[in-house]
């Protein structure tokens, strides 16, 4: 079924400024119709940068793209649009009050007058919603689950004939069945002639869906091979890592730092969480995992105090904290690692310096009498970015100017640096290369020598490699507890949820 | 770049001057006369140069009005009310109460500041409690508030004597000291500029300037990490509503001795404007309150020395600003087109 190939790209090159960085050096790449291509590389490679360029978001400075063999100069997404690529971005930009229909067609609806022509709509999206099982047309977007929602930008793209699916990470934010789904869907679509591209940081999904991989590392293709001819050593060697287990250190458990009893949390009419009771004690590294938002992110959020139970307690150091605020928790020593990155963990708007400071900017002596001491502030930060090999030139610089990489770095910095009791993270390694998430493990195996961390996921692999005790959560309710003998391999989690519901 | 960043501002200016050329030489009969007053009038003697300054007065309080409320993410559309209604109240209670001049007049200006707060500070609760857009409910009630003031100068409080709808005067004792007689500017250009730099510092080097900008930038980001975020939408709006009230109370004490119907012609609105022509940067509403008071000062010079109707002279005011504005809004949009995410 391989076909022409539609796209190629001859040594691209982009520079960034103000700050200077080389994010591609020379890259080469091409997409065959009806072919499925796996770009890997280590964060910061220059992935997400490949792909914005492909589809016209920022230009290049040097190197050539040909679509069906003539040169192309995109300026705007648009020109790309027209040449049928289109890139689905990682966080996904449907308007959430819409209904599906109305998001497939926002901003090229076909009119009659200055109305709607719902009925021609309707025709050109039956047939490809149902053969790609689309939900619900009216129903509204945000009601939608991750991996739906990821649906309607594919199935908007292809509405306006798109046959070069560019896909950044595709995956971080879905649970494995909807990983599945999503992998069955672009099988059809590739029967169907289509060339797609998609980012990745698990190695063993891209061998399994891809018919090709390309590898970046530092701006660099440093590898281009048919699936086939490739296993995951070779790979991982490609992308500059030395494969290698995640350690575990085993500590003394000590006093018990967390315990919640009973606590209920609604949404409206829904019940989020029903009556959860946990302990956590120092030293453990407790894993929340559900499939899909089984309300184990919703629990942490209450932990923090960013929603409030309608009933339940929650006693840290054995004092009761139901009702101090945010920040009177995290004087206590809790914090908090939101699973929206960029809309929550980080003010996109801001300095490296502002994002970084966050957590440490109202006390003493940092400020007095209201007044901030910048130059304390600066040295305090220079050191916490070091000690968590956050790259920056300088810290004054807008934090958008971070690779995705170093964000999620000065995010974990930022909460762990200061050595907290209790650890609240969702997703702590999502997005994440495997040296990262390496160097992420190790520091939650530190942490338990002074406190605890709970971790909600939904990644089984994850729960995994980073818990020693993991509570398995289904439609708000605490299921079961696993501990560290059951945990032999990420399976188990996945088959035992199956078991529950 | 920095020959775009440098070439630009002038050519507005240029194209600015020959489009109210052409539309003076279309409609008046003196071009030239109506031209050379409105640019260059507010600079021709002291009595007009210190009017121009005089008349930047109250919108340096509106400008910093609004931009304490923006600096926050918030929107403050009521300021007219506050202005006017605030400068109102505090007239009638330093009349109403005997006492030296020195306390009077800061009895007033308390009060005014007051007043504002409060009628800034009913639209927040409204948002926070019932998730009123504050947008809307700030210019609603400012506008109620409007006709509340008219209503008590025509009626209740109303001078007698006055042929106007107006207090009785204030004690001369009370009114803020002059410093270029014969023209109307006073000591108030002093404390205006005085809290626009203040304010500067605050944002620049306190807590609370921090808290203020991350609260703008992603209200989400700062209640994570622990921020008040609706305790601070609260202060920048009862800030916001106060100092505008505070800029009509100068007003009256500075310029008109007494609290007259409809002295505040628009400088609430227009306090939006001068702020955001310099991006709600505090350190130079001073200049775009400036600018305003230039044209503002410019129209009515022309339209007194040549018989051009004021109409056309504010038809060349609005171009002027139109292209000024256009100007400022393009050169932001370049800066982050080149970003990472």
């Amino acid at each position: 079924m391989r076909g022409k190939t539609i796209v190629q790209l001859l040594n691209v090159q982009k520079t960034f400024y103000p700050s200077g960085v080389k994010a591609l050096k020379g890259v080469n790449l091409f997409l065959e119709a009806g072919s499925v291509h796996a770009l890997l590389g280590a964060n910061g490679a220059g992935k997400t940068t490949l792909v914005r360029i492909l589809a016209g978001e920022i230009q290049p400075d040097a190197g050539e793209i040909f679509v069906d063999g003539r040169a192309v100069n995109f300026r705007t997404p648009k020109d790309a649009m027209r040449h049928g690529i289109v890139l689905v971005h990682q966080n996904l930009s449907l308007v959430e009050e819409l209904t599906v229909f109305e998001n497939l067609f926002l901003g090229r609806e076909p009119r009659r007058l200055f109305f709607l022509d719902r009925k021609k709509a309707e025709q050109r999206v039956k047939d490809l919603s149902e053969r790609l099982f689309l939900v619900a047309l009216d129903r509204r977007v945000v009601d939608l689950s991750m991996a739906e929602k990821q649906k309607i930008e594919i199935v908007r793209a292809l509405l306006f004939g798109a046959r070069v699916l560019l896909l950044d990470e595709p995956t971080a934010y879905l649970s494995e069945s909807e990983e599945e789904r999503l992998f069955e869907l672009l099988a059809s679509l590739k029967r169907n002639g289509c060339a797609i591209l998609f980012i990745t940081h698990d190695l063993n999904q891209a061998l399994k869906i891809a018919d090709r991989v390309t590898v970046l590392r530092e701006g660099e293709t440093v590898l281009s091979e048919e699936t086939s001819h490739l296993n995951v050593r070779q790979v991982i060697e490609a992308m500059g890592f030395r494969s290698s287990e995640s350690p575990r250190v085993d500590v003394e458990i000590g006093e018990e730092l967390l315990k919640v009893s009973d606590i209920t949390l609604r949404s409206g009419k829904r019940l989020v969480l029903d009556r959860v009771s946990l302990s956590v004690r120092q030293g453990e590294n407790v894993g929340l995992f559900g499939l899909g938002n089984d309300g184990q992110f919703d629990l942490l959020e209450v932990l923090i105090g960013l929603k409030k139970p309608v009933s339940g307690r929650i006693f840290f150091q054995a004092r009761d904290i139901t009702r101090l605020s945010i920040r009177e928790r995290r004087r206590l020593g809790i914090a908090y690692v939101p699973k929206d990155r960029l809309r929550e963990a980080l003010n996109l708007e801001g300095s490296i310096l502002e994002n970084a400071m966050v957590n440490v900017y109202r006390e003493i002596p940092f400020a007095k009498f209201g007044l901030l001491n910048w130059a304390l502030l600066q040295d305090y930060i220079h050191g916490m970015l070091k000690e968590f090999q956050v790259e920056t030139n300088s810290i004054m610089q807008p934090v958008k100017t971070l690779s995705g990489g170093n964000l999620q770095r000065l995010i974990l910095a930022r909460e762990l640096f200061r050595g907290p009791k209790l650890f609240l993270a969702c997703r702590p390694t999502s997005g994440l290369d495997a040296q990262v998430q390496h160097y992420i493990a190790e520091r939650l195996q530190q942490l338990k020598s002074w406190g605890c961390a709970l971790i909600a996921t939904n990644d089984a692999e994850e729960a995994f490699g980073l818990c020693d005790k993991v509570l398995i959560f289904s439609k708000g309710r605490l299921k079961r507890t696993l501990y560290k003998e059951q945990l032999t391999e990420p399976s188990v989690l996945v088959s035992l949820v199956g078991e529950q519901t | 770049m920095m020959h775009r960043k440098v070439l630009s501002p002038i050519l507005t200016v240029a194209i600015a001057f020959l489009l109210s050329a052409v539309i003076l030489g279309i409609t008046s009969r003196q071009p030239r006369e109506t031209l050379r007053w409105f640019f260059l009038g507010p600079f021709s003697n002291f009595y007009f140069f210190g009017n121009m300054l005089a008349a930047s007065i109250p919108l340096m309080f509106t400008g910093l009005a609004a931009c304490l409320a923006f600096s926050a993410g918030m929107f403050n559309l009521g300021l007219e009310g506050q202005h006017y209604f605030g400068a109102i109240i505090g007239t009638i209670v330093a009349l109403s109460v005997p006492t030296s001049s020195v306390s009077s007049m800061f009895l007033a200006l308390a009060v005014s500041f007051l007043v504002g707060a409060l009628l800034a500070l009913v639209p927040m609760l409204l948002r926070l409690t019932l998730g009123f857009s504050e947008l809307i409910s700030s210019f609603m009630i400012g506008q109620v508030f409007i006709y509340v003031g008219d209503f008590l100068l025509n009626g209740l409080f109303r001078d007698p004597e006055a042929a106007l709808a107006a207090t009785r005067h204030l004690d001369e004792t009370v009114v803020l000291a002059k410093i270029l007689p014969p023209s109307n500017l006073h000591a108030g250009y002093v404390v205006a500029i005085a809290l626009c730099l203040m304010f500067t510092v605050v944002r620049k080097w306190f807590v609370m300037g921090y808290e203020f900008k991350m609260v703008r930038e992603n209200p989400r980001f700062a209640k994570i990490h622990g921020m008040d975020v609706e305790r601070i939408w609260l202060l920048a709006m009862i800030l916001s509503g106060g100092v505008a009230a505070l800029g009509g109370m100068v007003e009256v004490l500075g310029v008109y001795g007494r609290a007259v119907k409809g002295f505040s012609h628009g400088n609430g609105f227009n306090g939006i404007a001068v702020s955001l022509l310099v991006r709600n940067n505090p350190a130079l509403i001073f200049l775009s309150a400036l600018f305003f008071a230039y044209l503002e000062s410019g129209a009515e010079i022309a339209s007194l020395m040549v018989q051009t109707p004021a109409e056309i002279v504010r038809l060349v005011q609005g171009i002027v600003f139109c292209l000024v504005t256009a100007e400022f809004l393009f050169s932001r949009g370049e800066r982050d087109a080149d970003s990472v995410t």
